[in-house]
């Protein structure tokens, strides 16, 4: 079985009235099958709504399945007794770092986690240095995280799920909030932790520039599974994606319109560079 | 008419250190213009707008409402606020009513107009953000991030403000919702001649709708200038935490490649119309004609190479540049 395995997985919200009753479901996604192997990099995008952050939910079982079945490293999320589990393997990362960040200092904050678990203090201590020093935040260990800028807390949050040891992290627009530098820092955690620790990253993104850098893009609309592929094959379907409400980089666009004008460029030109190449061979 | 301000300086204690917010910032906005803030977190964009109404007293400096001074005596703080209203950051938290329609009354109905007045007001802002009817009796909860932003927005614009600020109104909406709420504020100034700062980390956006750019950089303005101004320091924004939009740095990646190109392009639009002359081709429709005419022209005025399409692509080191 795959590392992450989503068998025709439905999630309900029910709406109570003030008596109590249930007044009406909404169902918030429906019948999503997907799987996603160990060491991948898999950006989820989709409109506000489409219930990417439902799913996001599922795969740290903070939610559980209305129907269908999800699988976590081969735990079934369902079963209570996996739970413990479920969560050491998934860690998730989110999009405001001002609710996430709970420690006077940073080392503190992220040393949270494991003093829940009841880890040794000796083993904490080196744990924390470590992933500090992964997201590059080791400078700014014994500081208050109050004068950290957001790229920055999000990296401390990021930190604290790293010293978990976590197989897979789920980020739910974590860089929503941040400036274009943070935004490109904690990137670049997230890719580095993804090719070199081998942790499996799942991004859920408004940022078509971060989609991207995945290994395979998955497409939620009205709690659908819509499009799945890899980003050039995602990207060069600029019509389908503004259908929607989605995005294309700013090059892809740039590429589409220029094939329209006759110039001799590929559907899936996907970065600056790339661009620039075949700009170059055309030239 | 406009928001002057005067030499303002905001400090604050912070475990018994004097801490800069804002250093000794002057600057005018004018009315119905539409501004872009810009500036890393923590470089006092929010500390700024919030002066701007009255939220924040600065230490020193003075704040200018339509030439009269904010803190002179008699000046109603509350008319200024009724004025120049402000947006924050995920307005949707402060929705509170159990329907749409009457979280929008809220504002107007406490100007003391009357019921008939309010509701005429929370239609009129609703429709301006273009808010569906159907949605109007909906409870807010019950709505999309987009219908939820949109909904606080027209909060605001029921009490009629003829500056309306928004501190990151796009931040965690999809694309679609994005354009849309820039396309409304962008009418808002068009339709209503309302003054629009905005406050956004969306450098594409920002070249998009502002007529006028602020980098603010601790706590000081750094630039101020147009977009295309500003993103000329492309350089320089990524040494504060900025960047410029991506066919900006596509444009510059070009002209090293020896592509003769203007490097002053800041949206898809404009690098379309730069690339089809380099080609020499003319684009098909109207709205890239215009662009394309724009681009020949600077291109003819500027650099004192000629408009001849130069197709040739010199790479510059014998070794690596060998794509060409």
């Amino acid at each position: 079985m795959s590392f992450i395995k989503l068998l025709r997985l439905a999630h309900e919200f029910i709406n109570y009235d003030e008596e109590g009753n249930e007044e009406d479901k909404v169902r918030a996604i429906e019948g999503i099958d997907a799987e996603i192997s160990e060491g991948e990099f898999v950006a989820i995008l989709g409109h506000n709504g489409s219930g990417k952050s439902t799913l996001a939910k599922h795969l740290n079982a903070l939610l559980f399945p209305a129907e269908g079945t999800v699988w976590i490293d081969g735990y079934d999320t369902k079963d209570q007794e996996n739970l413990l589990k479920i969560r050491q393997t998934t860690g998730m990362v989110f999009q405001n770092p001002d609710n996430q960040i709970i420690g006077s200092v940073v080392e503190e904050d992220v040393a949270f986690g494991l003093e829940n678990i009841g880890t040794p203090t000796q083993e904490i201590v080196r744990r924390v240095s470590e992933s500090l020093v992964t997201v590059g935040m080791d400078e700014y260990r014994s500081q208050s995280p109050n004068r950290l800028s957001g790229g920055q807390k999000q990296r401390v949050a990021i930190a604290g799920v790293v010293a978990m040891k976590p197989k897979c992290i789920v980020l739910d627009e974590s860089t929503a909030m941040l400036d274009p530098v943070g935004r490109r820092d904690v990137m670049n955690t997230v890719q580095m932790l993804n090719r070199t620790e081998g942790i499996t990253v799942i991004l859920i993104t408004h940022y078509m520039e971060e989609a991207v850098m995945a290994d395979r893009i998955l497409v939620m609309n009205e709690g659908h599974l819509a499009m799945e592929g890899s980003p050039r094959e995602i990207f060069a379907q600029v019509d389908q994606l503004k259908a929607y409400h989605l995005d294309v980089p700013q090059v892809t666009e740039l590429a589409h319109e220029l094939r329209r004008e006759g110039l001799d460029l590929p559907e899936d030109i996907l970065t600056t560079e790339e661009m620039v190449e075949h700009l170059c061979r055309l030239g | 008419m406009s928001i002057r301000l005067e030499h303002i300086s905001l400090d604050y204690q912070d475990g018994g250190i004097v801490r800069h917010a804002i250093r000794d910032v002057s600057l005018e906005i004018e009315d119905n213009t539409f501004v872009g803030l810009i500036g890393h977190t923590g470089s006092g964009k929010s500390s700024l707008i919030q002066h701007m109404n009255g939220l924040i007293r600065p230490t020193a400096g003075k704040v200018f409402y339509n030439g009269e001074d904010i803190y002179q005596e008699g000046y109603s703080l509350r008319q200024l606020r009724n004025k120049v209203g402000l947006v924050f950051q995920y307005p949707e938290h402060q929705l509170f009513e159990e329907s749409v329609f009457k979280d929008v009354c809220y504002g107007p109905k406490n100007q003391g107009l009357t019921d008939q007045e309010c509701q005429e007001r929370a239609r009129e802002a609703l429709r301006l953000v273009g808010f569906p009817e159907e949605a109007y009796k909906k409870s807010p909860f019950e709505l999309s991030g987009g219908q939820k932003r949109r909904a606080a927005i027209a909060g605001v614009l029921a009490m009629n403000p003829e500056v309306l600020i928004l501190d990151e109104p796009t931040a965690g909406l999809d694309p679609m919702g994005r354009d849309e709420i820039l396309d409304q504020l962008k009418k808002l100034k068009e339709q209503r001649n309302i003054t629009i700062i905005l406050v956004s980390h969306s450098m594409e956006d920002m070249a998009l709708y502002a007529e006028r750019l602020i980098v603010m950089d601790h706590g000081r303005i750094a630039y101020d200038g147009t977009p295309k101004e500003i993103f000329s320091h492309y350089q320089e924004l990524e040494k504060i935490g900025l960047a410029a939009p991506q066919v900006t740095y596509l444009m510059h990646a070009l002209k090293e490649k020896g592509f003769d190109v203007s490097t002053d392009i800041m949206t898809v639009a404009q690098a379309k119309a730069e690339i089809l002359r380099v080609f020499g081709k003319e684009p098909s429709d109207q709205s890239a004609s215009d662009q394309y005419a724009q681009a020949c022209k600077d291109s003819a005025s500027g650099t004192g190479k000629q408009n001849m399409p130069d197709r040739k692509c010199v790479s510059e080191d014998s070794g690596e540049g060998s794509l060409c």
